[in-house]
């Protein structure tokens, strides 16, 4: 356990190093943001086809309500600490690399629903928007990385027998 | 008669009770942000001293918010010593509270350990608003220019990094680090255990 939370630690400082050099942002940060913002846009079109995203900015073109996706609101943070929690336990490399693929896919989907839920909360009201921004989806986000986490734990094959005495 | 024991968590009934916590522990935080709010200005009232030396006046909560009062020598007033007023939100930085309360009453932890899980807390939550106040003071212009132009731009990136630390990472982070420290047994008991060790055979004779 103390193993486990040592290297966590020390693979989400070096994680979170690397993600604000200027490089990773510029060539992997910037461009994952535009395509979250973008995604999200396509998938309210389906059903709202005022919208629109320019870049990191989703705006209503019927409303003029627009919101811009920043750091924390990217899914990057949560991605960090899954990759982190995963690489930090035990477990066979083919078993973690499944782990951090998946569990992207579901953090990214849920954080998609982050941005489209407060895109709409935003317009009907500012106070909702504020709290569900800055607290709940947050936490919601955070919660979500665990119960991934923990269900791959849970799916991971046995652990080696012990050798006879 | 002896009580039952609790049938054993499993993960689909954690995060179904983690989810029916959340509400309500969203709720209580909320109304009581204001006593939190007052009962975080007394660990920051120790932190930021050690930074801002005699410069600070006072850390009180007013209205759910922390203000923080100092005394300084921005250049644009040419060495005349002012007041400047801060503010921090410091919802921004307990709203770890709630999902720590949720996911230890989720996985049945006692009253005690609830308790000490919150306040394992306080310390993370004070380095958040401590790091905010320094970001502000750090970069605070007067009149457009910097109020502190003596500090260096290796300090400034060093309160940067702080705050981003404090502000992104840890409010989110670590009430489920803490989580899990109180449930390593039941986390770590997730992974399908070792089949038993095949045992020896009775002549003891090596296999063809």
């Amino acid at each position: 356990m103390t193993r486990f939370v040592l290297s966590f630690t020390v693979l989400l400082a070096l994680l979170f190093t690397v993600e604000i050099t200027v490089p990773v942002q510029r060539h992997f940060v910037a461009p994952w943001t535009q395509a979250v913002a973008s995604l999200s846009a396509a998938g309210m079109q389906a059903f709202d086809p005022a919208v629109v995203a320019r870049g990191r900015v989703i705006a209503s073109q019927r409303s003029g309500f627009a919101v811009s996706i920043e750091a924390g609101c990217n899914g990057i943070e949560a991605l960090i600490v899954l990759v982190a929690a995963i690489l930090a336990f035990p477990a066979p490399v083919l078993h973690k690399l499944a782990g951090i693929a998946a569990g992207a896919i579901l953090v990214q989907g849920l954080n998609i629903l982050r941005v489209v839920s407060l895109f709409y909360l935003g317009q009907w009201n500012q106070a909702v928007f504020e709290w569900a921004h800055l607290y709940l989806w947050q936490a919601l986000i955070m919660l979500d990385v665990l119960v991934v986490w923990l269900v791959w734990i849970r799916l991971l094959p046995r652990e080696p027998a012990p050798r006879a005495a | 008669m002896p009580p039952e024991a609790a049938p054993p968590l499993t993960v689909c009934g954690f995060v179904l009770r983690a989810a029916l916590w959340l509400a309500p522990c969203f709720a209580a935080w909320h109304f009581l942000a204001p006593a939190l709010a007052g009962l975080l200005a007394h660990p920051v009232g120790w932190l930021l001293p050690a930074f801002l030396g005699e410069d600070l006046r006072r850390v009180v909560a007013s209205a759910g918010d922390l203000a923080v009062v100092l005394a300084g020598n921005p250049a644009a007033f040419a060495g005349q010593r002012v007041e400047l007023e801060l503010s921090v939100n410091p919802r921004l930085y307990t709203y770890g509270l709630p999902v720590v309360s949720a996911l230890m009453l989720a996985s049945r932890a006692s009253i005690g350990a609830l308790a000490a899980a919150i306040v394992l807390l306080v310390p993370f939550q004070a380095w958040g608003v401590t790091a905010d106040i320094l970001r502000q003071v750090a970069f605070a212009k007067v009149n457009g220019m910097p109020a502190l132009p003596w500090l260096g731009p290796g300090t400034r990136e060093a309160v940067a990094l702080a705050y981003q630390i404090g502000s992104l990472v840890l409010p989110p982070v670590a009430p489920v680090v803490v989580w899990g420290v109180f449930n390593a047994r039941w986390v770590l008991a997730g992974r399908p255990p070792a089949p038993a060790a095949a045992p020896p055979s009775a002549s003891g004779s090596p296999g063809p």
